[in-house]
């Protein structure tokens, strides 16, 4: 029967290679305590209970008893109940308060069944009567021990449950700081540290791990002798002692006398509190994303090996959800510069537009903060700003940079640039909002505009927002054909539009800010001067070079 | 073909508590019973290699059997 049981552990093992395998009840046999004041009985059962392969010991009394269930996890207790010191029944009540309890089986005479159905009550499994025959023995305990084993197993799969949900919940989240939060929150229930520290490689600086401590939490209450901890744990688990210290392996439990836990109490009266202490390096696809690092302060929260290694589960999920939100900001930004690079290359064809949908998206972004967008949308507003002439990369440069009023033939090529914009826009399906604002930023309020002739409400609001910031840039900037307008003459003339080319609102807003945009404008002038400046340097020393040339071929 | 034979509790008084033993040829575990004059009726519980056996369960080399008593007490 024995064997049976065993076969079953075995095979256990073999289909469950994930499963925590040094777990003490399934890496050796189980470990049963005998308590009786008869030596006989004690001798007999603990010989006979060793032969069956269990690891066995014995006391005679509930208090050794206690004393060894201290040190010691059993899976099995077998108890007499009447003994001196401390009997059966006190020996039961007080094991059962325990966190850790063996399942209980009562061995008792005759006379004493009554009591011995009593402590079925406190929770005991099942009880033998003595004299008692050795094979009964051996069918209560194993039937025990297998419930105990059930037990256990429940237990770990509901915690392994738990830790899978939180796992899915941070591989779902969103952002750094969401991943994080769930990080924290998931390691304070599990683990039930009281201070938390994550360390992360700013990934941004290149090749370089570059340690930072990104947030560090502190759950419990601590006595005022011990509040110093706060100010001083930080210093001491700073980052580059985090980088030093924790990034060779991937997770490791550090007990109350490891020699690097008393390197970080140097020369600092030890809390009396301080129990045990974990590090995590987080680590996706090879590379070190950060380190964790957990601390109790609760003496009866000791860290086990096996937490460790479940929770390190977790912090591999954690890894890759950061590791998830550093690459997605990255393609963020790559997309941000190339749609930046195409408005420059657009303004290298014009001289006159240079520094023009920048421009437009600084007033934009002006009118946009009092309408209330969103971070997505006012992201969105700039794209649009920065790439509303994009459509003109398609219309001939004699065209653009013409030195007079155009031909009603060569107005009709430049109406296309919203069309053509959004004709390059649209392969690019994040882009959609952006698109539409491009194709209708020449729409007018009144309905006379191109190209769908959009009239009031129906026009999208950013393509109204971007109209107005283009019409103000045009006007107060250089061209060809005529010189730059004074800000209160393209102010007279946007309030004369309101109503017709723009939306009446949207101009009040704009004007009621004009400290702000003149500004803007005083530091586009520096700019442009500067550019001007460093064009005429570059032209006068090729002239001189030329003239060098010609003087030497003299 | 040698075999254990471990004894426990009353059995032990006047005999031994562990003892190899050398046979030839098959031997069951009532004809070791009888060598060392254990009385059948005494007998509570046998183990061969920590399993349930009867009494004419046959030993092979290196077996390990072990004889408990019936038990009493109070």
């Amino acid at each position: 029967m024995r064997l049976r049981f065993n076969g079953r552990l075995k095979s256990f093992f073999h289909q469950n290679k994930w499963f925590n395998m040094e777990e003490s009840w399934l890496n050796s046999s189980m470990s049963i305590l005998v308590v009786d004041d008869d030596p006989g009985i004690v001798d007999i059962l603990v010989d006979f209970l060793r032969e069956l392969d269990y690891r066995v010991e014995c006391a005679s009394n509930g208090v050794e008893a206690l004393a060894l269930l201290a040190v010691k996890d059993f899976d099995l207790m077998l108890t007499d109940i009447n003994m001196p010191v401390m009997g059966g029944m006190e020996l039961i009540k007080r094991t059962k308060a325990q966190e850790k309890c063996p399942v209980i089986i009562v061995i008792t005479a005759y006379s004493s069944v009554q009591s011995a159905v009593e402590s079925v009550k406190f929770g005991v499994y099942d009880y033998i009567a003595k004299p008692f025959n050795l094979e009964n023995v051996s069918n209560v305990v194993e039937r025990a021990l297998e419930k105990q084993f059930l037990q256990h197993e429940n237990v770990n799969l509901k915690e392994m449950m738990a830790l899978y949900r939180a796992s899915e919940s941070i591989s779902s989240q969103f952002g750094l700081d969401q991943v994080v939060k769930v990080l924290f929150d998931s390691a304070a229930s599990f683990t039930k540290a009281d201070f938390m520290a994550l360390y992360l490689d700013d990934a941004r600086n290149g090749e370089k791990a570059d340690f930072k401590l990104w947030q560090r939490q502190l759950f419990c209450w601590l006595p005022k002798t011990e509040r110093y901890l706060l100010s001083f744990l930080p210093k001491k688990l700073s980052s580059a002692f985090a980088e030093k210290y924790f990034t060779n392996y991937s997770s490791k439990l550090f007990k109350v006398d490891d020699p690097l836990v008393s390197s970080i109490f140097k020369g600092l009266q030890k809390p009396a509190h301080f129990s045990s202490m974990m590090a995590f390096s987080l680590k996706e696809r090879n590379r070190l994303v950060g380190v964790l690092i957990l601390v109790s302060f609760n003496r009866e929260v000791i860290f086990s090996d096996k937490l460790r290694r479940s929770f390190y589960m977790l912090v591999s999920k954690a890894a890759a959800a950061i590791e998830n939100t550093y690459l997605y900001d990255n393609l963020q930004r790559q997309y941000v510069e190339t749609v930046e690079s195409f408005a420059l290359a657009l303004e290298a064809k014009d001289s006159y537009t240079h520094g023009h949908s920048h421009q437009v998206s600084l007033y934009a972004s002006l009118i946009a903060r009092h309408l209330k967008f969103t971070a997505d949308e006012l992201a969105a507003l700039q794209q649009a700003a920065i790439l509303h002439d994009i459509g003109k990369i398609g219309i001939s440069e004699t065209i653009l940079n013409f030195p007079r009023k155009l031909t009603e033939s060569e107005f009709s090529q430049v109406r296309e640039h919203p069309c053509k914009g959004r004709d390059i826009l649209a392969p690019i399906s994040s882009l959609t909002t952006v698109a539409a604002v491009v194709y209708h930023h020449h729409e007018h309020w009144d309905g006379k505009g191109y190209p769908d002739g959009l009239k009031g409400q129906a026009i999208p609001l950013m393509a109204c927002v971007v109209g107005i910031a283009d019409a103000f840039d045009a006007m107060t900037s250089q061209r060809p054909y005529r010189a730059p307008a004074t800000l209160e003459m393209a102010f007279a003339e946007l309030q004369k539009e309101a109503g017709r080319q723009f939306d009446p609102d949207l101009v009040k807003l704009f004007i009621s800010q004009k400290g702000e945009i003149e500004r803007l404008m005083a530091s586009r002038l520096e700019n442009d001067t500067s550019l001007l400046r460093r064009k005429t340097d570059q032209r006068l020393a090729s002239q001189l070079q030329l003239r060098l040339a010609r003087e030497a071929v003299a | 073909m040698k075999v254990t034979i471990k004894l426990f509790a009353s059995f032990r008084q006047g005999r031994f508590i562990v003892k190899e033993c050398e046979y030839e040829g098959k031997i069951s575990i009532l004809q070791v019973l009888h060598e060392f004059a254990i009385p059948l009726v005494g007998v509570g519980v046998l183990l061969c290699n920590g399993r349930h056996v009867d009494f004419d369960c046959e030993l092979v080399e290196d077996d390990v059997c072990s004889i408990f008593p019936k038990v009493g007490g109070g």
